[in-house]
C-alpha cells in the first residue's frame, strides 16, 4: 500500500471505522455459518476409496448396487447409512439441493443386500419413511438404513449392497451421496462420515445385423470313397461333374461305383455327391426324382428311348422282365447279388471334409441323416469299403430306386437337433447287375436332385 | 450458388429423416420354403410356396421375387439368367386365399398376387404355380424375397418378409453298358449253361436196314441280343463216296428199311432218343424239328430261335439213319456245322 493511503486512514475516522465495522461482520459471519448450516458438513470425516457398481448402466432399469468404501470414523455404533442420488455431487453433501435424476422410481423398491467389512455383523432395514436427515417419504432418491448394532464400528473398507434399485430414466452421470450416522434415526448430529460416488446411465448401444438365407447345393461327382477321409471339395464351387459311369455290366459281378476296371470314360472312378450348406432353422431335406425317358419304366437305368415291357416293377420281388432295355429296380432297399437283373442308389455315408461351423467327423455326426431305404448297409452309419467296383456279391450295402418320377427323400437334417448343415456332402453310390438276357447296349439312368430348406 | 446448394441438401436431409422406415418394422415370415417339382436348369416345372404370415394384419398383396445370390431386400435385385415366370399360372392356394396373379405389376421375375386386402391368418400358407420355366445357371442359388402389402398391388411398405432358395442343377447322369453277348457250345454233351463241352462225333455204328440207326448230340445257347437269336445247321446227308442216304425233307416217322437220314429237337420214342429242350431261356425248336418222333434234314434249316434275349437253352439232337438192304456198303458220314446268328 502506498504512504497516501496511511496518511488518508489516519486523517478519515469514519473510513477507519466503517473499516473496521466490516471486519467485525466478517469475522462474524465465518464463525456463525456453521452453527445456521447445522455442522454436519463439518463435522462428517471424507469416506475414502469410494465407488459404487452398478449392475446395468442401462436406462431405467432395475439392478443391483453394490458400493464399496473406506469409513474413516471409529468408536459408535454406525446404525444409519443415508444414500441420495442426485443429479450433482454438491447435491448429495449434507445440506445440499437435490435434484433427483429423471423420473424412474429409483430407490423406491430397493432392498438391502448384504453388507461385508462392518465391525457389527447386523443387517441393515429399509426405512421407507426415515426421519430427521433420511426422509424417504415422497423421495425416491433417498434410501434409509437402519440397524441396532451391539458394538462400535471400526474405520475400514466396507461393502454395501443394495438390491433392486432402479436406473435413473435419464442418460448422463449420477451421483450417490453415503452418509453413515451414530443413530437408527439418522440425526444431524449423528453424521460421522460422508461422501460421494457417481455413475452413469448410458445410451445402449444397439448393434443390428441381418443374416441372409444361405442355401448352396450343388450334385456332382468325385473320387472320394470315404465319409471320413478325404474331402469332396472346399465348397460346391469345387464340386463339377454330372455323371458317374458304372463301366461295362457283366452278369457274373454287380458293379458299383466307383468303377474303374472296366471303364476308362471320364466319368469312371467316381461316386455321384449331393453337397448342402443350409442355414434353414427347420433343416434341409434333400431329394431325387428320376427324371423320365422312353416307353415304360422311363425313369430306371434304361436305353434311352427304348420301349420296355410294361409289366410294374414290385417293391418287394423282382419281375420278369428280364429281357428288355430297362434295368429292374425296386424302392425298398436290398443286397444286390449275381442272381438278379436290378439297378440302385444309396447314400454310402456323409463326409464331412469341408464342415468348419460343427463338429462332424463322418455319417454318425452328421447333421445330415440318410433315409431309411438309402442308408448304406441299412443298419449302421458305417461306410463299406468293400462295395466297389466289380464284385462278385452279395453288396454289403442296400441299394435301392424310385423309377416314378416322384421326389423320393434321401437325407434330411429336420429332425436332426441342429438342422443347418455346413457342407456335408453325400456320397452316392449306384450299383447294377444284369442278367444274361439284359439287352446290351448304353444304359443311362437321370436324376434330378432337389435340396429344400424351411427357413 | 452455394445457398441453393445448401438448401438442397437440407431439403435431402430432411427427406431421409422423413422416410418412412419400410422394412425396418417388417416380421420375419416363418416355415417358409419352397420346393421345386423339377430342379434342371431350364426346366418347366411346378413351383411349391409354403410359408406363414405371422402379422395379422390386412394384406392385399403378396409379392415374390426372384433374384441371382442375394435374399435382402435391401440389396437390388438381379433377375436370375433364363428364368420365366411370365407363362405361369397359379394353380393351387391354401391357407390366407383368395389370391390371384396380378399380370400389370407381375414380370419375368416377379409375382404380385392381389386379392381383396383381409387379415392374414397364421396358417401355413401354400402356393403353387406351374409352368414356370426354370433359370439356366446350373448350381446358381436363386433366392426368392416374400413380402405381404397392405396394397393391392405389391407396393408400399412390407408386413412381413422372409427369403426362400433352391440352387437348380443339370441332370446327374448314371451311364453303364452291357456289352453284346452270345454263346453257342456244341459237342456231345454240354452243360446247360456251356460251362462244359465234351465230344465232337458221333459213331452210329453198323447201319441196319431192320431197325432204326440213331445217336444224339447237344447244343446250347444264350444271347442278350434283344430280338433274340437263330441256330441253324448245315452240312449234307451222310454220304460215302457217291453213295448217300436220302435225307428227309418233310417231318417223318422212322421207317427201317428205307433209306432215310434226319434229326430233330425232341425226346422221342420210336426210336428212343433225344432229350426235350431245357434250360430258363425262350429259345424253341423249329416247328418242324419240334416234333417228337419226326425226323428231317435240310440243309441250312432253322433248327431253333428265340424271338428275344434268352438265357441258355440246351437241345438235344437227335439223329435218326435207315437203310435200305440194297444201300451200298461204305463209311457213312456228314459234318454238321451248327451256327447261331444273332442281329445286335
Amino acid at each position: 500500500m502506498s504512504k497516501k493511503f496511511f496518511v488518508f486512514a489516519r486523517d478519515n475516522r469514519l473510513f477507519t471505522r466503517l473499516m473496521l465495522l466490516f471486519t467485525a461482520a466478517a469475522l462474524s459471519v465465518m464463525w456463525l455459518t456453521p452453527v445456521f448450516m447445522g455442522n454436519a458438513k463439518a463435522a462428517t470425516a471424507q469416506i475414502t476409496n469410494r465407488k459404487v457398481t452398478i449392475g446395468s448402466g442401462q436406462s431405467g432399469v432395475s439392478n443391483t448396487y453394490t458400493f464399496n468404501f473406506t469409513t474413516v470414523t471409529s468408536g459408535f455404533h454406525l446404525d444409519g447409512i443415508k444414500l441420495i442420488v442426485c443429479t450433482t455431487a454438491i447435491g448429495t453433501y449434507p445440506g445440499g439441493t437435490c435434484t433427483k435424476p429423471g423420473t424412474s422410481s429409483l430407490f423406491s423398491t430397493a432392498a438391502f443386500g448384504s453388507i461385508s467389512g462392518f465391525t457389527d455383523t447386523t443387517v441393515f432395514t429399509v426405512d421407507t419413511a426415515g426421519a430427521n436427515d433420511c426422509v424417504a417419504t415422497a423421495h425416491v432418491e433417498v434410501l434409509c438404513l437402519k440397524r441396532t448394532s451391539a458394538s462400535n464400528d471400526t474405520a475400514g473398507a466396507k461393502t454395501l449392497v443394495i438390491n433392486t434399485v432402479t436406473n435413473p430414466n435419464v442418460t448422463g452421470a449420477f451421483y450417490i451421496g453415503i452418509t453413515t450416522y451414530n443413530a437408527n434415526n439418522w440425526p444431524s448430529a449423528g453424521a460421522k462420515d460422508a461422501g460421494t460416488v457417481a455413475s452413469a446411465v448410458v445410451t445402449t448401444l444397439q448393434v443390428n445385423a441381418l443374416v441372409a438365407e444361405v442355401l448352396n447345393f450343388c450334385v456332382g461327382s468325385t473320387t472320394v470313397d470315404s465319409d471320413s477321409t478325404g474331402t469332396v471339395a472346399s465348397d460346391c464351387t469345387g464340386v463339377s461333374g454330372s455323371s458317374v459311369n458304372l463301366g461295362v455290366l457283366d452278369s457274373g459281378k454287380v458293379n458299383i461305383t466307383p468303377v474303374s476296371t472296366t471303364c476308362t470314360a471320364a466319368d469312371c472312378g467316381k461316386n455321384g455327391v449331393a453337397m448342402v450348406r443350409s442355414n434353414a432353422i427347420n433343416g434341409t431335406v434333400v431329394y431325387y426324382d428320376a427324371i423320365a425317358n422312353g416307353t415304360n419304366h422311363t425313369g430306371t437305368l434304361r436305353v434311352s428311348g427304348s420301349t420296355c415291357n410294361a409289366t410294374a416293377n414290385n417293391s418287394s420281388s423282382d419281375t420278369t422282365d428280364n429281357t428288355d432295355q430297362c434295368f429292374n429296380v425296386r424302392t425298398t432297399a436290398g443286397f444286390f447279388d449275381t442272381t438278379t437283373e436290378r439297378f440302385g442308389m444309396t447314400v454310402a455315408g456323409v463326409n464331412c471334409g469341408s464342415t468348419t461351423s460343427y463338429t462332424c467327423t463322418g455319417t454318425g455326426t452328421a447333421n445330415l441323416v440318410r433315409a431309411s431305404n438309402y442308408n448304406g448297409d441299412g443298419s449302421t452309419n458305417t461306410y463299406q469299403t468293400t462295395d466297389i467296383d466289380e464284385i462278385n456279391g452279395p453288396s454289403a450295402n442296400k441299394y435301392a430306386w424310385d423309377e416314378s418320377g416322384t421326389a423320393t427323400q434321401i437325407a434330411s437334417s429336420a429332425s436332426s437337433t441342429v438342422k443347418q448343415v455346413d457342407d456335408e456332402a453325400l456320397i452316392l453310390k449306384f450299383a447294377a447287375h444284369p442278367l444274361i438276357t439284359t439287352p446290351f447296349g448304353s444304359y443311362q439312368a437321370q436324376a434330378d436332385f432337389i435340396a429344400v430348406s424351411t427357413y | 450458388m452455394l445457398k441453393w446448394l445448401s438448401l438442397c441438401l437440407a431439403v435431402l436431409v430432411c427427406l431421409i429423416l422423413m422416410r418412412p422406415p419400410q422394412n425396418a418394422a417388417a416380421a420375419i415370415i416363418e416355415q417358409r420354403s419352397i420346393t421345386v417339382t423339377s430342379n434342371v436348369i431350364s426346366a418347366v416345372t411346378t413351383h411349391k410356396f409354403q410359408f406363414l404370415l405371422p402379422s395379422p394384419d390386412n394384406v392385399g398383396s403378396l409379392t415374390l421375387e426372384y433374384c441371382d445370390g442375394n435374399p435382402l431386400f435391401d440389396f437390388p435385385c438381379v433377375p436370375p439368367a433364363g428364368l420365366d415366370l411370365s407363362p405361369a399360372v397359379l394353380s393351387s392356394q391354401a391357407g390366407n386365399t383368395g389370391f390371384t396373379i396380378d399380370s400389370a405389376d407381375s414380370t419375368s421375375n416377379q409375382f404380385v398376387l392381389t386379392r381383396t386386402a383381409a387379415p392374414a391368418i397364421p396358417v401355413l400358407n401354400t402356393y403353387v404355380f406351374d409352368n414356370i420355366k426354370n433359370p439356366s445357371t446350373p448350381g446358381n442359388t436363386v433366392y426368392i424375397r416374400i413380402a405381404s402389402h397392405a396394397s393391392a398391388d405389391g407396393s408400399g411398405a412390407n408386413i412381413d418378409k422372409g427369403g426362400v432358395a433352391f440352387a437348380p442343377q443339370s441332370e446327374f447322369d448314371v451311364n453303364a453298358f452291357v456289352p453284346p453277348f452270345l454263346q453257342l457250345c456244341v459237342g456231345v454233351s454240354v452243360a446247360p449253361d456251356c460251362s462244359s463241352i465234351v465230344g465232337d462225333s458221333i459213331d452210329l455204328g453198323i447201319l441196319s436196314s431192320t431197325t432204326a440207326n440213331k445217336g444224339q448230340s447237344q447244343y446250347a445257347v444264350a444271347t442278350n441280343d434283344l430280338t433274340g437269336y437263330n441256330v441253324f445247321a448245315t452240312g449234307t446227308t451222310m454220304t460215302s463216296g457217291n453213295n448217300i442216304i436220302p435225307a428227309l425233307a418233310l417231318p417223318t416217322a422212322s421207317l427201317p428199311g428205307t433209306g432215310q437220314f434226319g434229326i430233330n429237337l425232341r425226346a422221342n420214342l420210336i426210336p428212343v432218343v433225344g432229350q426235350d429242350p431245357v434250360g430258363l431261356g425262350t429259345g424253341v425248336p423249329s416247328a418242324n424239328y419240334g416234333i417228337p418222333n419226326r425226323f428231317l434234314y435240310n440243309d441250312g434249316d432253322n433248327l431253333s430261335s428265340s424271338p428275344l434275349p434268352s438265357n441258355y437253352n440246351r437241345m438235344t439232337v437227335s439223329y435218326l439213319v435207315n437203310v435200305p438192304k440194297g444201300q451200298s456198303p461204305g463209311i457213312y458220314s456228314t459234318t454238321i456245322t451248327y451256327i447261331a446268328v444273332v442281329q445286335f
